[in-house]
């Protein structure tokens, strides 16, 4: 049995073609990523294939994620790769999907219905799921939500003291996101321990190149995280400005004038590590430059990024009532000693102390505890893998699927 | 003591009193009649003013003292802060104004509200915005920066010492929490406008700011958004009708009340962890007050959440003023005190007057 993976990013679509022998057991037959989808630039779009142990790639025009579909679909049809299940993320499933679900016609209308709560990832998943179905009509269809990890979140936690008519009509509230990544690092630090993580109070960061966030979690639940309703708020990102005084905006409108559309521009696509370093989105860029010539806007940027990530540790210590592991993932948390120590410093008020040997020599491309053996606190840098996730949710999927059958 | 007249504003008008070791007299005026005659018939047959304090909500980038006396340029920044809080600043300017042509012998003082965190640290005070719109006065000014100062003073009195790490939790219609390590500010939970931070009665809090640009973008204006976040939300959602965060605190029966209670308690318990965590640690948790009866099961059930801060409750009921929430062996000490905010006032007043006769002599 094969199942397809396609996991869509806001400008890349990263796919994976699995193979699986028994429960369990799997293999990938193909794997790859198209890269600068739908971006407007000089250098030019292409894709990759690896595939037979050989990597092909493809310098070909991607001007939607529809097309990188395609191409990927025309791929597996020339080498005659069959597929029965194709899995499909979806960033934001609202509050109308809390758990992987088959797609439908129904589910498809309530997908479609989804779109505006993230446009920009969620119209380009719809694109590909329909592309797909439509080129591969006999394979079942999937989706797996970002949001549904984070649907423990209790009510006192998740909402916003807005007026109920209004939380009504737009469906406001904290859903949170990287669920995919934060279940795959519990899940991968549960099986590397050998134990349950039942009784562990866990902070995880998911710092990555694009977005951040920070998640508390108790009894291997999401209780908070730092995302709300949408991914703008929280963190210091790469270019959103994360959490800022909602009356900001209002104020910029009457008092200068902004229109609407250029601000949220401006707080999705220029704010963040961009906007306070005026020259990089790219946390490495700012650390390198701030050790070249130590400048005050890449100090401040750097400043600013740990500031906001130790507040979160903070209020999520006190959420849990203490804290038993640390987990960093994704690509910052992977391979960024230097934020891990920026972060875990002066942290010795909950039991937090790495060892710095151990944190400047773990490599990020596998589980590694980075903790002083003093520490209270088990520190751990845990690779997180999505296709796996989506993966594996098909998996559990089908299992329920053939025990009803049964 | 001397005797001072106060000024808070409260638009569309100004709530004023004339202090000394009580309320001599109060009343409520406008910004532009604020002459002693008019503000009390007969006021200055009971007393001679001394000085006059005006409290301004928000001094921006230029007012960053907590109590700065009225020069020609002071003035000028008054005049020039407006625009960051006019509803209110106006009426402040307005009060300093006029009333100093017609007490020209005496000190005016202007007590700011966001003094204390006019220095936090850059990474405290930024949002994450380019630049263009940092220059636009966009910073986190924080509040109730008179209220903490006269916390941090208290505790000073009390413990005897000067702590090095203190969380000060202010508590009223709106709430405010405040890092202060070595007696500066260094962080906040209210940002440009005291929406951010914490739920309050009529106030969102902290949300997600494309929460606004739905609104927006949905047909409301920029005047009913802004209503909605300041006035309709908060604990009037969650309750469905307006209610006074006392009753919220206070153990008002009923499961909404139960839901606004735990929500509150969350964002508050969730701040004090924020800002342990900026401050590597703390020594002492100081509560400020006009009501603190009615807080008690609230501060209690917060010390219980904050054990792993090394807080010990103390088993027993309230005690005399002050306060001490917290056991002899305990770690983190927390304090609670009950506060008057015209007498705090009057004794900023003085005390800033007393600092200018001390540098005369």
């Amino acid at each position: 049995m094969n199942v397809l993976v396609f996991n869509c990013g806001s400008s890349s679509l990263t796919y994976k073609l699995f193979k699986v022998r028994s429960p369990g057991k799997r293999e990938v037959l193909l794997a790859g990523k198209a890269h600068r989808v739908q971006v407007k630039g000089t250098e030019p779009s292409y894709l990759t294939f690896n595939f037979g142990g050989e990597e092909e790639k493809k310098v070909v025009p991607l001007n939607s994620h529809a097309t990188a579909a395609n191409l990927v679909l025309d791929f597996l049809k020339d080498h005659n790769l069959e597929v029965d299940y194709i899995g499909h993320r979806f960033v934001h499933g609202g509050g109308s999907f809390s758990e992987t679900t088959l797609v439908n016609e129904r589910t498809l209308g309530v997908l479609g219905q989804c779109v505006p709560l993230a446009p920009l990832h969620n119209k380009v998943a719809l694109d590909v799921i329909l592309v797909s179905r439509k080129l591969l009509p006999e394979a079942k269809h999937y989706v797996v939500f970002d949001t549904a990890f984070h649907k423990t979140i209790p009510s006192y936690a998740n909402t916003y003291p807005l007026p109920k008519t209004i939380v009504r009509r737009f469906g406001f509230r904290k859903y949170g996101f990287h669920g995919l990544s934060y279940s795959y690092v519990l899940r991968s630090l549960q099986d590397y321990l050998g134990s349950s993580l039942e009784n562990s109070r866990i902070v995880a960061c998911h710092l990555g190149t694009g977005g951040s966030s920070v998640a508390a979690i108790w009894r291997g639940h999401s209780l908070d995280t730092s995302m709300g309703f949408s991914p703008l708020s929280g963190l210091v990102m790469s270019t959103r400005c994360g959490d800022i005084d909602p009356m900001m905006a209002t104020y910029l409108m009457v008092t200068y004038g902004y229109r609407p559309e250029l601000l949220m521009e401006l707080l999705n696509k220029e704010s963040g590590l961009l906007g306070i370093s005026g020259f990089s989105s790219d946390i490495r860029d700012i650390i390198n430059r701030y050790h070249e010539d130590g400048n005050e806007e890449t100090d401040l940027a750097i400043k600013m990024y740990v500031h906001r990530i130790k507040k979160f540790i903070g209020s999520f210590v006190a959420a849990l009532g203490g804290i038993d592991l640390l987990v960093f993932t994704d690509d910052i948390g992977l391979h960024n000693w230097y934020i891990r120590q920026k972060v875990c410093q002066g942290m010795d008020w909950c039991g937090i102390e790495i060892n710095e040997y151990q944190n400047v020599g773990s490599s990020g491309d596998e589980i590694s505890s980075i903790n002083s053996r003093n520490s209270a606190v088990g520190v751990w840098v845990v690779p997180n893998d999505e296709e796996a996730v989506i993966y594996l949710e098909g998996e559990r999927l089908l299992q329920n699927e053939n025990r009803i059958a049964v | 003591m001397k005797t001072v007249l106060l000024f808070d504003p409260a638009p569309p008008r100004l709530r004023w009193v004339c202090y000394n070791e009580g309320i001599l007299d109060s009343g409520v005026c406008d910004p532009d009649n604020t002459s002693i005659s008019s503000v009390s018939t007969g006021l200055r047959d009971k007393c001679e003013i001394d000085a006059v304090g005006y409290v301004l909500y928000n001094g921006g980038k230029r007012i960053t003292n907590s109590g700065e006396i009225v020069t020609s340029p002071v003035l000028a920044s008054l005049e020039g802060s407006i625009g960051i809080l006019p509803e209110y600043n106006e009426l402040t300017y307005k009060a300093v104004n006029n009333t100093i042509q017609n007490l020209r012998s005496v000190p005016h003082i202007v007590l700011c509200e966001t003094g204390l965190f006019s220095n936090m640290p850059p990474e405290s005070s930024t949002y994450a915005v380019p630049a263009e719109l940092r220059e636009r006065e966009l910073r986190r000014y924080g509040g109730y920066g008179l209220e903490h100062e006269w916390s941090l003073a208290q505790t000073k009195r009390m413990v005897g010492t000067d702590l090095k790490r203190i969380v000060s939790v202010y508590l009223g219609g709106t709430t405010n929490v405040a890092a202060i390590l070595e007696g500066n500010a260094v962080e906040t939970s209210i940002g440009f406008t005291p929406i951010e931070g914490i739920i309050s009665e009529g106030g969102c809090g902290d949300i997600d700011p494309t929460v606004v640009f739905y609104l927006l973008s949905s047909g409301f204006s920029l005047h009913e958004t802004n209503h909605l976040l300041l006035e309709e939300s908060g604990f009037k959602a969650l309750l469905g009708k307006s209610a006074r965060i006392e009753d919220v605190v206070g153990g008002h029966p009923g499961k909404s009340y139960d839901f606004a209670y735990r929500l509150y308690t969350y964002q508050v318990l969730k701040s004090i962890g924020a800002f342990v965590s900026v401050l590597g640690g703390v020594d002492a948790i100081v509560f400020s007050s006009s009501h603190t009866g009615k807080y008690m099961k609230f501060m209690r059930g917060l010390c219980n959440q904050l054990e792993f801060l090394g807080v010990t409750c103390s088993g027993s009921g309230p005690e005399k003023q002050p306060f001490v929430l917290s056991s002899p062996d305990s770690r983190v000490k927390v304090l609670c005190f009950a506060y008057d905010r015209w007498e705090m006032l009057a004794e900023k007043t003085n005390h800033i007057i007393n600092m200018k006769d001390e540098n005369h002599d």
